[in-house]
C-alpha cells in the first residue's frame, strides 16, 4: 500500500518535471479582428472585481487572488462550483453525499455549511441568514454554463465585505447578456443515471437593452456505496444501492439596460441521503433534503461627473430547507426559512491624484430566521424558533500609489448588528514592484464570521442552543511574490498565517451538544503555483500547498498537510481541447483514524465540433476509479462511518448547440 | 506503470502543437476598438453612417488598425484613414497619433479645443500624460488603458460605466 502510493507521488512528480522543461516560444500571427471580438475585460487580461471591489489586474490587487475563467470550466468539464473551488491551490473538499464542504488552509468543521467563506454571485451576497451557508453543489442557484467566471479571493474580506469573508470570498460573475440574439441548449448524460438539460436565450431589446434567460434541470440516481461489514446499513452488510438521488433545477433572467441591472435566480435542489446522517434510519429513501434560494436584485452602475463612478443595488433573497429523517419508521421534518432584504452604495472617488477611494454603505434586513422541527404523523413539535435582525456596515478604502513601484492599499470597515457588538475590520497591503515583472505583497487584516442563527438557536436532540455565542475573529498574514518570468511563465510563492479568536466549533461531549467559542485556531500554509502558456495554445498550471491547521490540543481533522494540483489543456484538432486535472491530497485525520492521502486524475475532451454550432464534449472523473474517503461528521462517526467513500469513476457526455 | 505511459503520452503531444503568443500592438489596436464601443460622441461631426479613425504617422499599433475597418461601432461602419497633418482632422473622429507624432498632441493648437474629436495616443510601457482622451500603454505584460475624462468632457465625448471602471487614471504630467 505504501509502495503503490510513493509510486504514485513519484509520477506525479515526473509529471511536473516533464511540464515545466521548457519548449521554445515563437511568435505567430492572430489577427486584430480575432482580437477585436474579445471582450475589453479579455484584453485586459484577467479582471477581477471580488478583492476590493473595483476591477484591478491580478498584479496589483491587495491580495491572492486565483480566477478560474469559463473557458477553464468547460476546458475541464467542471460539474459544480465545488469542482471549481477544489482546483484551487489550498482548498480541498470534502463530501458527505448531501453537501460538499470546503476545506480552507485545512480548516474545516463539521456543520460550518461553509459559513466561513463568503459566496457572491454577480458582487452580491449569497450566503444565507439561518446557517449563514455557502452552496457550492447543485443546490446553487447557477447552472455551471452560466459562470463567465470565479474568483477565488484568500484571506480575509471583511474590510470590504463585512461577516462570512473569514478564510475566503467566492465571487462568482455570471455571463452578461450577449449582444446579438442567441439561444443555446445543452444536454448531459453520464454514469450513475445523469440527466441534465440546459437552455439560454440571449435577445436585445433595444440599443442598449438586453435580455438574458436560463433554465437548467437535472436528475442522477447516484451511486452505490460499500462500506464492507457495516451493520447500519440497509442489509447490515454496508451496500447503500439506489438511494443517492438527486434532482435539481435553476432559472435566471437579466435584464441589462444602459447604467441598470435587474437580476433574478432561483435554484431548487432535492437530494437523498444515502447514508444514516443524524442518526436516521439507514438506506431509508425517505431520508432527504431539499435546498431553495434565490434572490432578486436591481443594479445600478454609472459615471458621476468627471471623477465619481456610483454604484448601487437593491437586493431580496430567500432561503429555504427541509430535511425529511426516518427514525424508526416516523417521519421527522427539519426546516429552515430564510428571508432578507438590502441595500448598498457605493462611489469609486479618482480626483485625487495617486489615489484611488472608495467609499460605501451596505444594510441588510434579516427579515425571517425560522427553525422548525417536528414528526409528521404522529404530530409532535420540537421546536419552533424564529428570529429577526438587522446588519449596516460602512466602509471605506484607499489605493494609495506613490510610485509606479510602491502602492499601499487600505481598508476599514465597521459592522453594527442587532444581536452582536460592532465589529471593526482593518486591512493592509503594501504592494511593491522591485522590478517591472515582480510583485511583493505584504498584507494585514482582520476579519469575522458572526455566529449563525442555526448554531446559536437549534435544540432538536444531539444540539443544546447558545444564544451566547460571539463572532469568530482572524488575524491573517499574507506574504506573496509574484514573478513573471516571461510573458508566458508567472511563477508565484505566497505564504499565509492566520489566528482564529473564538473559534466556533461544535462541542464532540454528548453531555453539551453545542456551538461554543473555543479560545483559539491556527493555521499556516505556503503554496508555490506555476502556470505556463505554451507555445501552440496549451496551458499548464501547477501548484502545492503545504499547509497546517490546529489548536493547541493538535492538528485539526481533515487537514491535508498538502495538496498538490496540476491543469493540463492541451489544444487537439480543430479547435477542440483536452483538459487533464490531476488532483492530490494529503492524509487526513478523521474522528477515530485516518483517510488516506491520494491522486485523482479528470480527463475532459471538449469543443469536438461536428457541425458548426454544435459540439460536443466528454469527460470521465476519477479516470483510474482510484478508491479514498473523505472524514466524516460525528454523528457518522457514532455509527462507525468514520470516513465516508468518494466517488468513483464516472463517465460524461454532453452535447451543446447553439442558434 | 501503464498509467505513467499514458501520461507521459498525453503530455508528449505538447510539442507537436502550433499557434501564436499575441503581440501587444494588435492588442492595443482591440483595445481602441473596444474602448470606442463605449464612447458616446454628445454631437457628431457628421451623423452619416461612417465612424473615421485616423491615424497619423507610423507604428506597430497603427499598422494594426487598418485590419478593423468595417467593423461596426454602434450603427456606424468603422473607417480607418491615414492623414498628413494635424489640419486634416476636421474629417475625423477620431485620432491615433502614432510614435513620435504623439509630441503633437500638446504642440498642435488645432487640437486644443477640437471638438468631438477621440485623441489616442499609446505610451509604450507604464501610462503617461499623453495629453490624448484615451492612452494606452503595457504594464507587468498586461495592456492598460487611461482615460482623460476632462478632456473628454470638453470635447463632447462621454464613456459609459462599463468602459470607466476598467480605466486607469491618468498620471499627473
Amino acid at each position: 500500500m505504501a509502495n503503490e502510493y510513493l509510486g504514485r507521488v513519484r509520477r506525479a512528480g515526473l509529471l511536473i518535471l516533464l511540464l515545466i522543461s521548457s519548449i521554445p516560444a515563437r511568435a505567430s500571427g492572430v489577427s486584430t479582428g480575432q482580437l477585436a471580438d474579445l471582450e475589453l475585460e479579455q484584453l485586459l487580461g484577467l479582471e477581477v472585481y471580488a478583492a476590493s471591489r473595483f476591477p484591478q489586474p491580478l498584479a496589483e490587487a491587495p491580495s491572492a487572488i486565483t480566477v478560474i475563467t469559463g473557458e477553464d470550466i468547460r476546458q475541464y468539464g467542471y460539474r459544480t462550483l465545488a469542482d471549481v473551488l477544489r482546483s484551487i491551490p489550498g482548498l480541498h473538499l470534502s463530501s458527505d453525499h448531501v453537501y460538499e464542504y470546503l476545506g480552507v488552509r485545512g480548516i474545516r468543521r463539521a456543520g460550518d455549511y461553509n459559513a466561513p467563506v463568503l459566496l457572491l454571485i454577480d458582487g452580491r451576497r449569497q450566503n444565507d441568514n439561518v446557517y449563514e451557508a455557502a452552496a457550492i453543489g447543485r443546490e446553487l442557484p447557477v447552472p455551471i454554463e452560466l459562470i463567465d467566471r470565479v474568483e477565488f479571493v484568500r484571506g480575509p474580506g471583511s474590510s470590504v465585505f463585512g461577516s462570512n469573508a473569514l478564510f475566503g470570498t467566492i465571487n462568482v460573475v455570471t455571463r452578461a447578456p450577449a449582444a446579438q440574439a442567441g439561444l443555446r441548449l445543452l444536454t448531459e448524460v453520464g454514469s450513475a443515471g445523469l440527466r441534465r438539460g440546459y437552455l439560454q436565450y440571449d435577445r436585445p431589446l433595444a440599443a442598449e437593452t438586453r435580455l438574458q434567460l436560463s433554465a437548467a434541470y437535472g436528475q442522477s440516481k447516484g451511486e452505490d456505496l460499500l462500506l464492507p461489514g457495516l451493520a447500519a446499513s440497509p442489509d447490515g452488510q454496508g451496500n447503500f444501492r439506489d438511494i443517492d438521488g438527486e434532482l435539481f433545477q435553476q432559472y435566471s433572467a437579466r435584464l441589462a439596460s444602459g447604467p441598470w441591472m435587474l437580476q433574478a435566480m432561483h435554484g431548487e435542489r432535492l437530494k437523498q441521503s444515502p447514508l444514516p446522517i443524524y442518526g436516521a434510519d439507514p438506506g431509508d429513501p425517505g431520508n432527504r433534503y431539499r435546498d431553495r434560494q434565490g434572490f432578486l436584485g436591481l443594479n445600478y452602475e454609472g459615471g458621476l461627473g468627471r471623477d465619481w463612478l456610483l454604484r448601487a443595488q437593491m437586493f431580496g433573497g430567500y432561503y429555504g430547507f427541509r430535511g425529511d429523517l426516518v427514525y424508526e419508521g416516523v417521519l421527522n421534518r427539519d426546516r429552515a426559512e430564510g428571508r432578507w432584504w438590502g441595500g448598498e452604495l457605493n462611489a469609486v472617488y479618482g480626483g485625487i491624484s495617486g489615489h484611488r477611494l472608495l467609499i460605501g454603505v451596505d444594510l441588510q434586513r434579516d427579515q425571517r430566521q425560522q427553525q422548525t422541527n417536528y414528526d409528521v404523523d404522529p404530530y409532535l413539535l420540537y421546536q419552533d424558533t424564529r428570529q429577526r435582525g438587522l446588519r449596516v456596515g460602512v466602509y471605506v478604502q484607499d489605493d494609495w500609489r506613490f510610485s509606479q513601484r510602491l502602492s499601499l492599499d487600505l481598508g476599514l470597515r465597521h459592522d453594527s448588528y442587532s444581536d452582536f457588538d460592532a465589529v471593526t475590520t482593518p486591512r493592509a497591503a503594501l504592494i511593491l514592484k522591485p522590478w517591472s515583472r515582480q510583485t511583493v505583497k505584504l498584507i494585514y487584516g482582520r476579519a469575522y464570521r458572526v455566529p449563525s442563527s442555526f448554531e446559536r438557536y437549534y435544540e432538536v436532540e444531539g444540539y443544546e442552543a447558545n444564544p451566547d455565542l460571539v463572532p469568530e475573529v482572524a488575524s491573517n498574514w499574507d506574504l506573496i511574490w509574484e514573478n513573471r518570468v516571461s510573458d508566458s511563465l508567472r511563477v508565484q510563492a505566497a505564504a499565509q498565517y492566520l489566528r482564529v479568536h473564538d473559534f466556533i466549533v461544535q462541542s464532540s461531549d454528548p453531555a453539551s451538544p453545542q456551538f461554543t467559542n473555543r479560545e483559539r485556531a491556527e493555521a499556516q500554509g505556503l503554496d508555490l503555483m506555476l502556470d505556463k502558456h505554451w507555445f501552440g495554445g496549451a496551458r499548464s498550471r501547477a501548484s502545492l500547498s503545504l499547509q497546517r491547521a490546529h489548536d493547541e490540543t493538535g492538528d485539526f481533522e481533515d487537514a491535508p498537510r498538502w495538496l498538490a494540483k496540476l491543469h493540463n489543456s492541451l489544444p487537439l484538432v480543430a479547435g477542440s481541447r483536452l483538459g487533464l486535472e490531476l488532483l492530490g491530497t494529503g492524509e487526513r485525520r478523521t474522528a477515530l483514524g485516518t483517510s488516506a492521502g491520494y491522486w485523482l486524475l479528470n480527463l475532459t475532451i471538449s469543443g469536438v465540433s461536428l457541425r458548426p454550432g454544435l459540439s460536443l464534449s466528454a469527460s470521465v472523473d476519477n479516470l483510474f476509479d482510484d478508491r479514498y474517503t473523505d472524514p466524516s461528521s460525528p454523528d457518522l462517526a457514532a455509527v462507525g462511518i468514520d470516513a465516508v467513500p468518494g466517488g468513483g469513476r464516472q463517465f460524461r457526455l454532453r452535447l451543446e448547440a447553439e442558434f | 506503470m501503464s498509467r505513467l505511459l499514458l501520461l507521459i503520452g498525453m503530455m508528449g503531444l505538447l510539442p507537436l502543437l502550433r499557434a501564436a503568443p499575441v503581440l501587444d500592438d494588435q492588442v492595443k489596436a482591440a483595445v481602441i476598438y473596444k474602448v470606442m464601443l463605449f464612447t458616446h460622441w454628445q454631437s457628431p461631426r457628421e451623423p452619416g453612417a461612417e465612424l473615421v479613425l485616423c491615424v497619423i504617422g507610423r507604428d506597430e499599433v497603427a499598422a494594426a488598425l487598418p485590419d478593423l475597418e468595417g467593423r461596426s461601432v454602434g450603427e456606424r461602419r468603422l473607417v480607418v484613414r491615414n492623414v498628413n497633418s494635424p489640419s486634416a482632422l476636421a474629417e475625423c473622429d477620431a485620432a491615433y497619433f502614432a510614435g513620435t507624432e504623439r509630441e503633437r498632441l500638446s504642440e498642435s493648437p488645432e487640437l486644443a479645443h477640437a471638438e468631438g474629436l477621440m485623441t489616442v495616443a499609446d505610451c509604450g510601457l507604464g501610462l503617461c500624460a499623453s495629453g490624448a482622451v484615451l492612452s494606452l500603454a503595457v504594464e507587468d505584460g498586461r495592456p492598460v488603458f487611461a482615460l482623460d475624462r476632462g478632456r473628454a468632457e470638453r470635447r463632447g465625448l462621454a464613456f459609459s460605466a462599463q468602459v470607466l471602471r476598467l480605466a486607469r487614471p491618468v498620471p499627473s504630467p
